[in-house]
């Protein structure tokens, strides 16, 4: 009988999905024993990671009844992401990543009355084009029960310009079934307004965010995992929108979330069930709550994953639908309103030996209707399509 | 260890002293968990708690023992209690040894001396509730004692090396610079001849399979695995392999394998999600055989 060669090693057991519970619990019951704690220890990637993904996201044009004046057309954004991890040494990792969106189109700038006396958008004028450059470094360190890593983050564009800090870390129990998490971060912003279509009235802000994360997933049996977490964020400084007319928000905002997650897998199927869920609440008076099911059905090394998003929120204490300018606070952008949301997606990938292709489509559809909070419609809301697609190669 | 066993450590020439004297080492370290966990030998541990089994007395286990029972606890509950570390007693009616089935009308009374749920663990003491029952932990010292070797290897300071023991087998490292450590898998049907030669980096592989032990009873070949709800030996002998991290790991997925109905095993195999092979009657099937030229998974 003829020999045939495989290559089979760690970096490709590596590289497939990440331990079933079976083999986590069954890591777990020997992780004390001396032979196996460095064997179980938390280690960097095994192999170099490089990615490129571009995305596009285009709105649909707004409705012509919802029009008072203005081009119909709305936001499209052209996404490219490209990044690079590579291990360095035996416990460290280092990851750089760069964005840039292209956008382009135009946005309301307040909401007033048509001829009929019902409420509709006046658009910003004439199409803008920004451009946006993020720039980010990830310095991880790895140790027998977990890891930490260190981001510097660097975002630029024509009125707007970031820098963030993070520190993120994680650690594992004794027995490898639970993992605890936590992050902190500080962020600046400027903001710079552009002066062309239509008039600002800010020469340049800026703003601070803190934010805090804790979470912890735990093993629930051979199939079985389920996470829950809790964020909290403060934000300080200039907080309104420059380009919306009429648009005056409190100085600070705190925000809460709190978040959960279930993965079933089903063995004979071959699948995973995702469950996740978020809840939302600030001090601007939103509470939202987004639910999120998905699929993923493994294809051998390929995977095709439809999901639905569901998400509901209420309105903001001080927004409007036509803003009211005798209050202290007052906006009518749509984001701050009351409504729903329901997207449905799909991705897929295809893994060809070191290299891994994705691709998704996804459709955002909003309508006051859809939510389950009262409160009158915005006129401005938005459906958009995103579609993107990556490649992946992951060498030694 | 029920096979022969080898050791390869790649150093450079100044390492030579060292490289022996480490060989020795591992080879003790291979010699005590036989002596301790065997249980043809009346002075192991087993043979101890196995003699005291039924008369309520506790024996005290190491921590390492300890360990090694909490994952045979955890095997057993994972395989819905396929896995069971009590149903040696089974092998006083299927001599696999000599090829015979002795006592069949025994089967009742010795299904009574099985049940992981019999065994006692409590702090680090252990004890078998039932007279004449017996532990046997053959399905994970082997591929404890590879797993063990490695890691003297590892602490040594060396990084490549390969260790096999009876057809279970560890490599770290290459054998040279631009070259892996190559493992064949054996054809059942000819255990001298590689169905397939695989390079092995820093993982395991383990194989289950009943090519060397089986015996001929109701007109058909019967692997020495036993179910331990039935008595009876498991049908469709067959090979399993499968690559993990460890070899502990590996061989624990591939022994259950082989616990369960063919039909079944590519079931629990896809639960663990480890690369695997099963090779029945000249087919082979898993992930390691569609595995192609190009050398991916």
């Amino acid at each position: 009988m003829a020999v045939t060669k495989h290559r089979l090693d760690s970096t490709l057991l590596q590289r497939l999905p990440t331990d079933s519970p079976l083999i986590a619990s069954l890591g777990a019951a020997v992780a004390s024993l001396p032979t196996y704690q460095k064997a179980f220890a938390d280690a960097p990637p095994a192999f170099t990671e490089v990615g490129l993904r571009y995305s596009h996201y285009s709105e649909d044009s707004l409705d012509k009844d919802l029009l008072v004046f203005g081009d119909r057309e709305r936001y499209d954004i052209d996404v490219t992401q490209f990044w690079v991890e590579a291990p360095v040494g035996g416990a460290w990792s280092v990851a750089f990543d760069v964005q840039n969106d292209s956008m382009s189109g135009a946005s309301p700038w307040f909401v007033g009355t048509n001829l009929d006396g019902q409420p509709g958008v006046i658009m910003s004028g004439a199409s803008i084009q920004d451009n946006r450059v993020e720039v980010g470094v990830t310095t991880r360190y790895f140790w027998a029960d977990g890891n930490a890593g260190f981001n510097v983050t660097h975002s630029d564009e024509d009125d707007y310009e970031a820098l963030a800090f993070s520190f993120d870390a994680a650690w594992n129990s004794d027995d490898n079934s639970r993992t605890w998490s936590a992050s902190a971060s500080t962020s600046n912003d400027t903001v710079e307004p552009v002066k062309e279509a239509i008039p600002v009235f800010i020469d340049q802000e800026s703003l601070d965010t803190q934010s805090v994360y804790f979470g912890v997933s735990q093993i629930l049996s051979s199939t079985a995992i389920m996470r829950v977490g809790l964020g909290y964020t403060i934000s300080d400084g200039y907080l309104s929108d420059p380009y919306k007319l009429f648009d005056q928000r409190p100085s600070d905002h705190k925000r809460l979330a709190f978040s959960t997650g279930y993965r079933q897998y089903f063995v004979e199927s071959d699948a995973a069930l995702k469950l996740d869920y978020r809840f939302y609440n600030d001090d601007w008076g939103t509470d939202s709550h987004t639910f999120e099911l998905a699929w993923q059905q493994s294809l051998g090394r390929h995977s095709l994953t439809p999901y639905l998003r569901y998400y509901s929120q209420s309105e903001a204490d001080f927004f409007s639908v036509i803003a009211d300018t005798t209050a202290d606070f007052y906006a009518d952008d749509y984001r701050l309103s009351s409504y729903g949301a329901v997207t449905a997606g799909l991705r897929g990938t295809v893994a060809l030996g070191d290299w891994e292709v994705e691709g998704q489509l996804e459709r955002y559809d909003s309508d006051q209707s859809f939510g389950f909070y009262g409160g009158e419609a915005a006129p401005g809301l938005v459906d958009f399509w995103r579609a993107t697609v990556g490649v992946t190669l992951r060498f030694d | 260890m029920g096979g022969p066993a080898s050791v390869a450590i790649r150093h450079d020439g100044d390492s030579t002293e060292e490289v022996q004297a480490l060989l020795k080492t591992v080879e003790q370290k291979t010699v005590g968990l036989e002596a301790k966990y065997s249980r043809y030998r009346t002075d192991s541990l087993i043979s101890r708690i196995n003699s005291k089994a039924g008369d309520g007395e506790f024996v005290a286990i190491d921590t390492e023992t300890l360990s090694l029972f909490n994952f045979c606890a955890v095997l057993h509950e994972q395989s819905d209690g396929l896995f069971d570390p009590t149903s040696g007693v089974l092998r006083e009616i299927w001599d696999f040894q000599l090829g015979i089935v002795k006592d069949l009308s025994r089967l009742p009374q010795l299904l009574e001396k099985v049940g992981w749920e019999k065994v006692e663990i409590r702090d680090q003491q252990l004890r078998l509730t039932q007279e004449d029952m017996a532990l046997d932990l053959g399905g994970v010292v082997k591929e404890y004692a590879v797993d063990k070797s490695i890691a003297a290897i590892r602490d040594a300071g060396f990084s490549n090396a390969i260790v096999e023991l009876a057809g279970d087998v560890m490599a770290i490292g290459g054998r040279n610079n631009d070259e892996p450590w190559q493992v064949g898998i054996c054809d059942p049907a000819n255990p001298s001849e590689p169905l397939l030669s695989i390079e092995l980096a820093d993982a395991a592989l383990a194989t289950s399979g009943s090519y060397h032990r089986f015996l001929e009873w109701d007109g058909e070949r019967c692997s020495h695995f036993l179910n331990p709800f039935t008595g009876m030996p498991i049908r469709d002998p067959r090979s399993v392999s499968v690559i993990a991290n460890n070899c502990i790991t590996a061989g624990a997925i591939a022994t259950t394998a082989c616990l369960h109905s063919l039909a079944e095993s590519g079931v629990w195999l896809n639960t663990a999600g480890l690369p695997w092979l099963v090779h029945d009657a000249g087919v082979l099937q898993g992930p390691i055989a569609e595995m192609g030229e190009s050398g991916g998974l």
